[in-house]
């Protein structure tokens, strides 16, 4: 005898995920989610980014690993309030662990929340975490030919951020090649071009999440907190 | 690389619908898989395989129908089957292109008794 089933598996993280999605409406946070293969440099541009704001959005930062707290020790150091999940094994966050990881923070204090990804292109595209935007980050060692290797991760993302531009002159890594190969997967894609260690291109950056965090703040608390 | 997890999902549901409708055993459960979904079926089957030992499901069969990855023209409103990369309609050459399909992990049915 045949079943009907129709369940979407991943029906169960969407739903926490749309909850989160409230709530950071309702509290006027914006919220980042941020995904790149391992080493892409994720956390040292939280940490520039961060920085360079000077206190100018507040801020927390939640931030997955597989194992230990290395990254959450970095951003200590730095100053920054950090929650680390740890996966034990497991290759992306899910709306449950985000909303268990907020549990511990006081929404009312925040304007901006960067999500830090497991370092994975493949396996975090598909689970939403109630973020406004998916930043994918690139980096300029790992070749240009990844938007078409791994398009899903590029196909929902709203910013691409190629990261480690100082290096150019000692890679073949061709920026045109791998904008225009995002673009053509995603033509809403805003892309930026960083050094996060050397600072460049650092600032249209920043200025792109304090729009975004200062629209977020005004609609907080009416419900209808839309970013982009 | 989260077959595993989604391997155990499955199971759960399926274990889950099949207790409370007083089924016997499960033949065979659908899967439709989206072409971007980031899972490899071959693996899926195998972990489906060594979770459902000792269950209703021990001899059930994991059918994967792969859906291709579509797009719509939000220019023209066309819809085609989209390529490996570049992302442009065929009709209008507008490259605003809505994915509809290729991403979903559905399950459709199963077969039991």
């Amino acid at each position: 005898m045949d079943i009907r089933l129709a369940e979407d598996l991943l029906e169960a993280n969407n739903r926490v995920a749309a909850k989160l999605k409230a709530l950071l409406s309702e509290k006027g946070i914006f919220a980042l989610n941020l995904l790149s293969s391992p080493g892409a440099g994720k956390t040292t541009l939280i940490e520039k980014t961060l920085q360079r704001m000077k206190g100018a959005a507040k801020t927390a930062i939640i931030v997955g690993d597989v194992q230990t707290s290395r990254d959450k020790q970095r951003f200590e150091d730095a100053g920054l309030d950090a929650v680390q999940i740890n996966t034990e094994g497991g290759c992306h966050l899910t709306a449950t662990m985000v909303e268990r990881a907020l549990a511990s923070l006081d929404l009312d204090a925040l304007d901006l929340l960067f999500i830090e990804n497991v370092g994975n292109l493949v396996c975090p595209a598909g689970f939403q975490l109630g973020e406004d935007v998916k930043v994918v980050l690139l980096s300029t060692t790992e070749g240009d030919d990844k938007p078409g290797k791994y398009p899903a991760a590029f196909l929902h993302a709203g910013a691409l951020v190629i990261t480690k531009i100082d290096l150019l002159p000692w890679t073949n890594f061709d920026l045109e090649s791998a904008k225009k190969d995002a673009l053509r997967l995603n033509s809403k894609l805003k892309t930026f071009e960083v050094s996060s260690l050397k600072g460049e291109g650092m600032e249209d950056w920043v200025d792109w999440i304090l729009q975004r965090v200062e629209r977020k703040r005004r609609n907080g608390g009416l419900g209808h907190g839309r970013a982009l | 690389m989260h077959e595993l997890s989604i391997a155990k999902s499955i199971l759960d549901l399926v274990l889950r619908r099949a207790r409370d409708d007083g089924f016997r055993r499960i033949h065979s459960v659908h899967l439709k898989i989206g072409r971007l979904s980031g899972i490899e079926p071959e693996s899926l089957r195998f972990c489906f395989g060594v979770l459902s030992a000792d269950t209703l499901a021990q001899s059930a069969v994991l059918e994967v129908e792969i859906l291709a990855l579509r797009g719509k023209c939000r220019a023209c409103g066309g819809e085609f089957d989209l390529p490996e990369i570049d992302f442009v309609c065929p009709g209008c050459h507008n490259s605003d292109i809505e994915v509809i399909s290729g991403t979903e992990m559905v399950m459709d049915k199963m077969e039991v008794e």
